[in-house]
């Protein structure tokens, strides 16, 4: 079980590999222009999954962040540092390719609306998080999960943001409501992106615990009692 | 809103008795229309394709540098473990 569990993340990596070659071809020469947004619209099929991934992670985050607190596990701490850094990088992707996108169909990048606010301030508490992680004294990491509970409290926030104010994000149902051409051609995307996320998080994920047990058994080492 | 025929359908001139024929077809005016409508096409599909390809080089080279802070990573933990093996060789050696 153990050494299924290992080459998980490997495997993950090696699958997303022919995925983010099919689904890119799938995107480009496959999938129809959306009506009124031309073109662009291509930029969907990887900024909603990165979106998805993002809040997900900040989830697994808060989880994670929760049993640490309880249980004061450093596999917990580990799991909840590695999902950060995918939700930073994630976060970072929709906030970078959001604007390029409003850019190009709304003629603003930013236009401060609910949805966009909202992921804002989530990537901001995952950056706080990750800060006072990699460079807080050893009671901040108390705090810091702290914080990463606030993030993870934050998600359901930014999934009803457009239900809840008026802004220019289309509502929840989009993906829903795709013709089958391009619902064909999400799927593979957001698979692709999916298992590069989870490859790469399990992989930090295992080297964090690693770091873990040999700091400790350096200290075990260097120890002068019998 | 003003309709253009895009097919240009050219309806066959006939021939009159004095072989005056009128030219049929698509009109000057549609002409230039269509032409100036093709160019604002044609520069909106270059733009997205601009915008497009800023936003997945973007993401592809957020994952990229990730990996390659992980590999660093994998890079340096090796090396930690090598040390530490070497230490523990050493005070079983220094025991024995």
């Amino acid at each position: 079980m153990r050494r299924i569990s290992s080459v998980l993340p490997d495997l993950a990596l090696v699958a997303a590999a022919p995925l983010v070659v099919y689904s890119v071809q799938r995107v480009f020469l496959h999938t129809p222009n959306e009506r009124t947004m031309g073109t662009a619209f291509k930029i969907f099929f990887f900024h909603v999954p990165m979106g998805w991934i993002c809040m997900l992670m900040a989830i697994v985050c808060g989880v994670a962040a929760g049993v640490q607190l309880r249980r004061r596990s450093q596999r917990a701490a580990a799991v909840a540092l590695a999902a950060a850094e995918i939700g930073f990088l994630t976060g970072l992707g929709v906030l970078l390719t959001g604007p390029i996108w409003g850019h190009a169909t709304w003629g603003t990048p930013w236009t401060g609306d609910a949805r966009q606010v909202t992921t804002a301030l989530l990537w901001l508490v995952i950056a706080s998080y990750l800060l006072l992680r990699h460079f807080g004294q050893h009671a901040s990491e108390r705090l810091a999960a702290s914080l990463a509970i606030f993030g993870a409290v934050n998600v359901p926030l930014i999934y009803y943001a457009v239900k809840l104010w008026k802004t220019t994000h289309p509502t929840t149902g989009v993906v829903g409501s795709l013709p089958p051409a391009m619902w064909a051609s999400f799927w593979p995307g957001l698979g692709a992106l999916l298992l590069v996320s989870l490859g790469l998080f399990a992989v930090r994920a295992r080297q964090l615990i690693l770091e873990g047990e040999l700091d400790e058994a350096f200290v075990r080492l260097e120890d002068p009692r019998p | 809103m003003r309709r253009i025929d895009l097919e240009g359908t050219i309806t066959p001139p006939t021939t009159p008795e004095d072989g005056y024929a009128p030219v049929a077809g698509r009109s000057r005016e549609d002409k230039e229309l269509l032409s100036a409508l093709e160019e604002q096409a044609a520069a909106k599909t270059a733009s997205d394709y601009q915008h497009i390809v800023w936003a997945y080089g973007l993401l592809w080279a957020l994952f990229a540098a990730y990996g390659l802070f992980l590999w660093r990573k994998s890079a340096r933990l090796r090396a930690d473990m090598a040390d530490l093996r070497r230490a523990v060789d050493q005070r079983a050696g220094g025991k024995a």
